[in-house]
């Protein structure tokens, strides 16, 4: 008689808790996924400060076992900065949407990169404002209809995309610049080796990273998850082209 | 992790289960899963989402891949190896 055992394959990991209130099919819960993988796989748990944003990710630290701060809408890059002066043994990462970090905190992470502070930002670009109800961010795409532009976006009245990655890519003080995605498998790898990178070069001491994530908000763009992730995969990509801009 | 050693050994099969209470019916799994094992069931868990099931096939069966762990948001997919002891 042949005994068997069974072991699970890919064990799950210990930081991520799952049971999350995100809509079915949001981008959010697998990049808090690959985040726990990677802090799991780097070890640094005990380490890590992480810095909620306002959004629907302000309750991110619900579900990573981290410690954390949550701070004002788009004061995330200064709380980071005070956190990583005063006690620089800790792993600072702060966690932005496109709102957050795009819209009302431009100011505080273009100086942030500009003074090259030690610290990794995960922005996560869904192109629209998913907590509020959809309205319209600076990274929404022309034409895309939102609540505030119902009949599309028009560069005349409320200007182009804002590419953050190309913006801060003029700077001389990031060293990492990576846009991600997570539309497939092949990509969601690809998002967890871009993290894991951004956070060695903060155990290393490099300077700052920063790595776009380009989401999905199937409930604010009316659309099931297959069809959000299909629109990012042929229209977002378009606009935002994925890829390494600075890796120094 | 010494779980992770898992290819040195050799797998008899591997079983799936999802986790009712986590699913929340994105369908994401069901476009991804190489052998079409996995399809929407016809009853809800406690939220209201209909769930994924996970069927058996010994000829056709999950080879293992995890795509559909890799893609599920919330975790609610748990890959199983059956190895010998």
């Amino acid at each position: 008689m042949r005994v068997s055992a069974l072991i699970p394959k890919y064990p799950e990991p210990e930081t991520y808790m799952g049971h999350t209130h995100y809509c079915p099919g949001c981008g959010h819960a697998t990049l808090h996924k690959l985040l726990g993988e990677v802090v799991d796989e780097l070890g640094i748990r005990k380490r890590v400060i992480m810095i909620e944003p306002v959004g629907c990710s302000v309750l991110a630290l619900k579900y990573l076992k981290f410690d954390g701060i949550q701070g004002p809408h788009g004061r995330a890059p200064a709380i980071a900065t005070a956190v990583k002066r005063l006690r620089p043994e800790s792993i600072v990462i702060t966690y932005q949407g496109d709102g957050d970090l795009a819209a009302i905190g431009t100011n505080e992470i273009i100086h942030a990169a500009n003074r090259g502070e030690l610290f990794t930002v995960v922005f996560v670009n869904n192109a629209v404002y998913g907590m509020t109800g959809g309205q319209m961010a600076p990274t929404t795409l022309l034409g895309q209809k939102s609540t505030t532009t119902p009949t599309g976006r028009f560069a005349e009245f409320c200007g182009y995309p804002l590419r953050v990655c190309e913006l801060l890519n003029t700077l001389d003080a990031p060293v990492y610049l990576e846009r991600v995605s997570l539309f497939d498998v092949e990509h969601i790898l690809k998002t967890r080796a871009a993290l894991k990178k951004a956070l060695l070069n903060q155990i290393e001491g490099r300077g700052f990273s920063l790595v776009e994530v380009l989401s999905n908000c199937p409930t604010n763009w009316k659309m099931t998850p297959e069809e959000s992730w299909e629109f990012v995969k042929n229209e977002m990509t378009k606009v935002f082209p994925l890829g390494v801009f600075r890796d120094k | 992790m010494p779980q992770r050693r898992i290819h040195l050994v050799r797998t008899l099969s591997y079983q799936v289960e999802i986790l009712e209470d986590r699913c929340k019916g994105c369908q994401l799994c069901i476009k991804v899963c190489p052998r079409h094992l996995l399809k929407l069931s016809q009853h809800a868990n406690e939220k209201g989402y209909l769930v994924v099931e996970w069927q058996y096939s010994k000829t056709l069966g999950c080879i293992g891949c995890g795509l559909c762990y890799q893609i599920c948001p919330e975790q609610a997919i748990r890959i199983y190896a059956e190895v010998e002891r």
